[in-house]
């Protein structure tokens, strides 16, 4: 009697821990190394702030009243705006100052070397977190089509290494979706070796089998399928992971770093795995010397209940709880990855880029939390860019839309298109549209 | 990819939405990991010798024409059924040694059959 493939797998598959021993692959291929830095190579990392973070408790506008009026219990004073060792966090003379949490960003400005754009968002904002995210991830306010980065890969990445673009994370983000070409996703394992499960396993019991294994894999999955149909996009995809993930196994392995990031759970578990995908990133750019741009996630940032304190001080200390653990991993992260840069002679070659899906509503709630709102201020990281100012303009909190949200002041895929066109040097009309085509928010000049 | 844990609140996309290079590799590791696990008493599916040992048949050919009809049924073509043919037949050193139906290589080069089948995209398609 015959049977399918379903009742095959029945007959022996009881329940299933994907985290067994992995087996060690060889990897062939040239080793890369540390490669010098080139004088124009651009690097753009992309960290999304997953969940919608609260804008006015990250860049405190904290001479205005209302502000405060709104946040009774959330909103910073400015008595309030100093770091851990006493260190003003105020941004200069602008009537703002960082949530204290992110004080090693507050450094990175001082130098020079990260710009707020204040205000950004766009028209008739969706509050919903999904619909929001792929407005973001596509610049396009119906959240369809391919991602931004994606169009911008189908432009300039077509034919290059499959390692031009990666993102670290569990899958991969809406913004790297590409009609022509695949861009990798690694999801970082646990460990010692972030990158152990990001290579095609064969059995460990039989090595000497491995490279017939691998050979026949490449052999059916480099066949000739046709044109856009589900096989022949899942062959490519398939043979590129093992490809893609070959290569970059073999040259990480030269990495070595050059900051020190966080670990064992200090300062906190966020910030460890957050600093782990960040270390990643490093390990990617600084032996790889196509891989110039890249993406990773920080998530859990939608707090609408506890998002200060800790159930010690009633959930009302603004230097701790939900939204400063994760903002202090954000600034922890961001400023050991670019003194890792620094080290290895890239800060002239990388900027960043923060973004999250919105804002929170000028209003705390009840529960010492804040509701989905609507504009966000963008960061801009790296010595490319002309830190240390404030771009865009602050919405008044007294002009407030008919639901009480901020009104935005500045497009984000205006932002998008400065850094298209002022630092990845690409068409930003043609991928944003043409009236973003000569748009510049300044941060590069 | 974790059925209850979609990368967002609107769920897994649909079509080519689920493929990307870090999902298929770890569906083709899933696959590895699923038939190289021979234990029937330890964590996680399994798959024994004996049952391999049915699906094999005298012949290379007759061998993977079986497993396409016990995986699928699949159809990938002659070209695709010679290409695992020949990976039947292929001993460490990359040398044609032909294929001999016994236990030693039920345990290896059929296992080994099985995932090449699994990460084939008409699998992943069926």
């Amino acid at each position: 009697m015959p049977i399918n493939r379903r009742q095959f797998i029945k007959r022996g598959a009881g329940a299933v821990t994907v985290s067994l021993m992995m087996p060690k692959l060889w990897m062939g291929g040239r080793a890369l190394g540390q490669q010098p830095p080139t004088a124009d190579r651009r690097i753009f990392l992309v960290i999304q702030l997953d969940g919608g973070s609260d804008g006015l408790n990250t860049v405190v506008p904290f001479t205005d009243s209302l502000y405060l009026s709104k946040r009774p219990t959330l909103g910073f004073k400015d008595t309030e705006l100093k770091d851990p060792n006493g260190a003003s966090t105020i941004l200069g003379n602008e009537p703002f100052g960082f949530n204290p949490a992110i004080s090693e960003m507050k450094s990175l400005y001082d130098a020079g070397n990260l710009a707020v754009v204040l205000g950004a968002g766009y028209p008739n904002q969706n509050l919903s977190h999904f619909f929001a995210t792929d407005i973001w991830q596509t610049a396009s306010t119906t959240g369809s089509g391919e991602g931004w980065l994606g169009k911008y890969a189908d432009q300039e990445l077509v034919g290059l290494s499959s390692l031009s673009a990666l993102s670290i994370g569990g899958t991969s983000p809406k913004a790297f979706s590409a009609d022509q070409v695949v861009i990798p996703n690694i999801a970082p394992a646990g460990g010692n070796d972030p990158f152990i499960n990001y290579q095609y396993q064969t059995d460990p019991r039989n090595a000497g089998d491995k490279n017939n294994q691998l050979n026949t894999f490449k052999s059916t999955n480099s066949r000739s399928f046709e044109a856009d149909s589900f096989a022949s996009a899942i062959a490519r995809a398939g043979f590129d992971a093992e490809a893609g993930s070959a290569q970059l196994r073999q040259a990480v392995q030269t990495y070595t770093p050059g900051a020190t990031y966080p670990t064992n759970n200090q300062p906190s578990p966020q910030a460890v795995q957050f600093a782990s995908a960040l270390k990643m990133v490093a390990q990617i750019v600084t032996t790889i010397p196509e891989a110039n741009l890249l993406y990773v996630r920080l998530g859990g940032f939608d707090h609408h209940s506890q998002q200060i304190g800790t159930a010690d001080d009633g959930f009302t200390d603004k230097t701790k709880g939900e939204h400063a653990i994760l903002l202090k991993a954000l600034s922890l992260g961001v400023s050991t990855f670019y003194q890792d840069m620094a080290a290895h002679g890239l800060a002239d070659n990388v900027v960043m880029m923060t973004w999250t899906e919105f804002g929170r509503r000028p209003n705390e709630n009840a529960s010492h939390g804040t509701d989905h709102g609507t504009v966000t201020p963008v960061m801009i990281i790296g010595n490319p860019v002309q830190g240390g100012k404030l771009y865009g303009q602050q919405p008044s909190l007294s002009d407030l839309d008919a639901a009480g949200n901020l009104k935005f002041k500045v497009d984000f895929r205006e932002v998008y298109a400065t850094i298209l066109s002022k630092w990845l040097n690409a068409d930003a009309g043609s991928i944003l549209g043409s009236q973003f085509k000569d748009s510049n928010v300044g941060f590069f000049g | 990819q974790d059925l209850f844990g979609p990368p967002d609140v609107a769920g897994w996309s649909f079509n080519l939405g689920w493929v990307d290079t870090a999902s298929m590799l770890e569906r083709f590791n899933y696959a590895n990991l699923f038939v190289t696990n021979r234990n029937p008493n330890g964590l996680g599916a399994f798959v024994t010798n004996d049952v391999l040992k049915s699906y094999t048949k005298a012949s290379s050919k007759k061998t993977v024409k079986k497993f396409f009809s016990v995986l699928g049924p699949l159809s990938p073509g002659n070209s695709t059924r010679k290409m695992l043919q020949t990976y039947l037949e292929t001993d460490d050193n990359g040398q044609h040694v032909g294929f001999t139906n016994n236990d030693a290589t039920i345990d290896k080069k059929i296992r080994g059959l099985v995932h090449q089948i699994m990460c084939l995209p008409e699998f992943q398609l069926n």
